[in-house]
């Protein structure tokens, strides 16, 4: 069984084309449309990794960063944002919040999936 | 702060700008004129939320759109990848690597080697078995022809069996006798020579006459072999050449279209990247409306607000103006990228192997291993003529054997009996003292004995050669032979082993064909679909240059409403900075707020916005 990744974004064109780059590479990715699904989601269902945007309805991706860190289990569940933003006062938010990683969309599938290779343990 | 407060600070500017051009200022703001314009400002203003509900709508449009191209995109691309499958197994169906790996190709040409290799050996083996009979045969003639010295050799005898009779009668009665005894025993046995070279070298000449026959038929067959085989192998070579050329020529295929399914996810990824474009439209439009809410906001009908208002409404225009772009590169991106993903799937169509090109490549090596049976057959056929021809020669020439030990007997004893006939003359013209023509007579026959044995030693010595050549000879038709049949076998189980695997590798390029047929067109009409949402701008546009028309319209009322004077309009505008996150929404907010700060200039130079591509943010990830 391959290794799970959630992505978090209340775009659905933009899930859909995080599921389709990870999927073509073996992952099983989830989808949610905003940080508070993803939570309800991801407290039945644990996953290897989180790659959210930040500018969402109901909790945004450095919310939903920060509750996720103060679960046990996702601790050390890496977590990307994937965001319009480049304002580095947000980054830095992001960072504070335990986020392991910052990434500006659009994305390149072969970046992504560089990335998702770096940050999860094979 | 207090309307008393603003008073006061009205009143100190209107001192410090003296009188007259702040009674003016008064005036012109309480004309009929100004209060016009503040109407048309307001009015203006106020029909913007109508043009930005539409722009709610387009956005929610444009976003379902996108949302549908995505999907369609995922379908293609999953066709497209079973199409590059498709695709690569053909070529390899193509190359022979069909039947769970199997290289039949490879295989079929394998077969066919080794018949080739034996129809040229064999070619040469029966050159080599007919320069040996003509070697036995020129034997045989050579044994005729030592008859002839044999004979010849003891020729002599009739004329000393006559002089005995005539040297001995003068010497009585007794010699004669003993003399008479001698030449009735040379008599007898120049008989039995006769009879035996009449009997016996006719014998040998048959043979001889048998030999030539199978040497004609040999030479006829081996000529017309050799005919044969320059044909066939001509056009088995040929055969052999179109295969590898075509097998060549796929393998090409094969890595042309690695490389295509590559430039296919390349292509795939920029679509994907211009996909991604429509959460940045709508975060941008987002952005904008939320700006505007703020203008709405903070509008009371002061020349500060006012000022904020034209600042605004220039920004954002120029901010919709550069989403209008981003949209029609995005579009651009998407149908381009479509576009290409379906002319490289066609290029890949036109480089597998068509239906026409893999019947020739399988009939190619089916007609191949049908000709190599076809000369093997001929071939066996052949040696079984040249087998049945040598061994009735054989036949005859078997019993040659004991006849010519019989006949090396014969002669043997015929030497014998000469040199015994010879020594009694000897011993009994001894006993004669005046018969001197005797002994002459008698040494001339132990002569005749000697010459005799000589020669009938070499006949013996040729006839064994003769035997021993013509045993050779049947050895080596029957190696002809029994080769000819195990490479019947062989090719006849080999050839229908490969035979069965190109029917099935034909069997299976034609279902890969039909699928891959059935796979491309699906893939344009799929692709036809992907193109049919990719409408972005047609959606958008319109609405898009309605809001940035009307923001225009509401800055330039501004405008004209301050009549050139500035406020604290551009610190407010500041504040909106902070709202703009994106990269390209900085650049329009740099490059407006600059020119606000030098209105004369900002009105006759178009805004300088820096161009916005549309590709992957520059150190875009950062790992913390």
């Amino acid at each position: 069984m391959g290794k799970s990744i959630i992505t978090v974004d209340d775009s659905s064109t933009m899930r859909r084309m995080v599921a389709f780059t990870l999927k073509a590479a073996g992952y099983d990715v989830l989808e949610a449309g905003d940080g508070a699904d993803a939570l309800k989601l991801l407290k039945t269902r644990p996953v290897d990794m989180v790659i959210s945007d930040i500018n969402m309805p109901n909790m945004n991706g450095i919310e939903l960063t920060k509750q996720l860190r103060g679960i046990p289990h996702f601790t050390r569940t890496p977590i990307i944002l994937l965001t319009t933003e480049s304002d580095p006062a947000k980054k830095a938010e992001g960072r504070a919040a335990g986020a392991t990683g910052w990434m500006v969309k659009p994305f390149n599938q072969e970046q992504l999936l560089a990335v998702v290779g770096k940050v999860l343990p094979s | 702060m207090t309307r008393l407060t603003r008073f006061q600070e009205w009143l100190a500017k209107f001192r410090a700008q003296g009188f007259v051009p702040a009674w003016r200022k008064l005036l012109a703001r309480c004309s009929p004129l100004a209060q016009r314009k503040k109407r048309r400002l307001q009015k203006s203003f106020a029909e913007l939320d109508l043009v930005l509900v539409e722009l709610q709508e387009v956005s929610q449009k444009l976003e379902a759109e996108f949302l549908v191209t995505a999907t369609a995109l995922m379908e293609l691309d999953t066709r497209g990848c079973d199409f590059v499958k498709q695709g690569g197994h053909l070529v390899n169906v193509a190359i022979g690597r069909g039947g769970g790996g199997t290289e039949v190709f490879a295989d079929a040409m394998q077969v066919i080697a080794p018949p080739l290799d034996f129809l040229n050996e064999s070619h040469a083996s029966t050159k080599k078995l007919l320069e040996r009979l003509k070697a036995d045969n020129e034997r045989i003639a050579q044994l005729i022809r030592g008859r002839d010295d044999l004979q010849n050799t003891m020729a002599p005898l009739k004329y000393i069996q006559t002089s005995f009779k005539i040297e001995a009668a003068p010497l009585g009665e007794e010699v004669q006798l003993m003399f008479t005894a001698l030449t009735q025993e040379i008599e007898k046995l120049h008989i039995q020579v006769v009879e035996i070279f009449t009997g016996k070298y006719e014998e040998l000449q048959k043979v001889r006459d048998n030999i030539s026959q199978v040497i004609v038929r040999l030479e006829v067959q081996t000529n017309a072999m050799s005919e044969k085989i320059t044909q066939e192998k001509a056009q088995i070579d040929s055969s052999l050449h179109q295969l590898q050329t075509e097998l060549q020529d796929n393998q090409k295929r094969e890595s042309s279209i690695a490389g295509l399914s590559s430039q296919v996810a390349s292509e795939i990824q920029q679509v994907v990247i211009g996909l991604q474009f429509q959460d940045i439209i709508s975060q941008r439009l987002q952005h904008t409306m939320a700006a505007l809410a703020k203008v709405k906001a903070q509008y009371d009908g002061s020349e500060a607000s006012v000022d904020f208002m034209e600042q605004a409404c220039r920004l954002e225009a120029q901010q919709i103006k550069s989403v209008r772009e981003e949209l029609a590169r995005a579009e651009k991106s998407v149908r381009g990228g479509i576009e290409n993903v379906l002319a490289q799937l066609v290029e890949a169509d036109q480089r597998c192997v068509s239906l026409q090109e893999f019947e020739n490549l399988t009939v190619s090596a089916n007609g191949m291993v049908q000709v190599l049976l076809d000369v093997v057959a001929m071939l066996q056929k052949q040696t079984t003529a040249t087998e049945a021809g040598c061994a009735a020669a054989l036949d005859i020439l078997r019993p040659i054997g004991s006849m010519a030990s019989d006949l090396t007997q014969v002669v043997r004893g015929l030497s014998q009996r000469i040199h015994l006939i010879g020594l009694n003359a000897q011993v009994q013209a001894a006993q004669v003292p005046e018969g001197m023509g005797l002994e002459v007579l008698s040494a001339r026959t132990s002569e005749i004995s000697r010459e005799t044995n000589r020669i009938s030693q070499s006949i013996a010595e040729q006839l064994d050669h003769l035997v021993t050549g013509l045993a050779e000879s049947l050895s080596a038709l029957g190696n002809i032979h029994a080769s000819a049949a195990i490479q019947k076998i062989t090719l006849e189980d080999r050839g229908t082993t490969s035979e069965q695997h190109l029917h099935a590798l034909r069997d299976a390029a034609l279902a890969s064909l039909t699928s891959v047929n059935a796979l491309l067109e699906n893939i344009r009409k799929q692709g036809g679909a992907v193109l049919a949402t990719a409408n972005y701008v047609a959606t958008g546009d319109g609405a898009l240059a309605r809001l940035e028309n009307h923001l225009d319209t509401v800055a330039k009322l501004a405008a004209d409403q301050l009549g050139g004077r500035r406020t604290e309009g551009l610190h407010r505008i500041t504040q909106l900075k902070e709202s703009y996150t994106m990269a390209s929404e900085r650049n329009v907010f740099e490059s407006t707020a600059t020119r606000t700060t030098t209105p004369s200039a900002a009105k006759s130079a178009e805004p300088a916005l820096a161009p916005v591509a549309l590709g992957v943010a520059e150190n875009g990830v950062e790992l913390f």
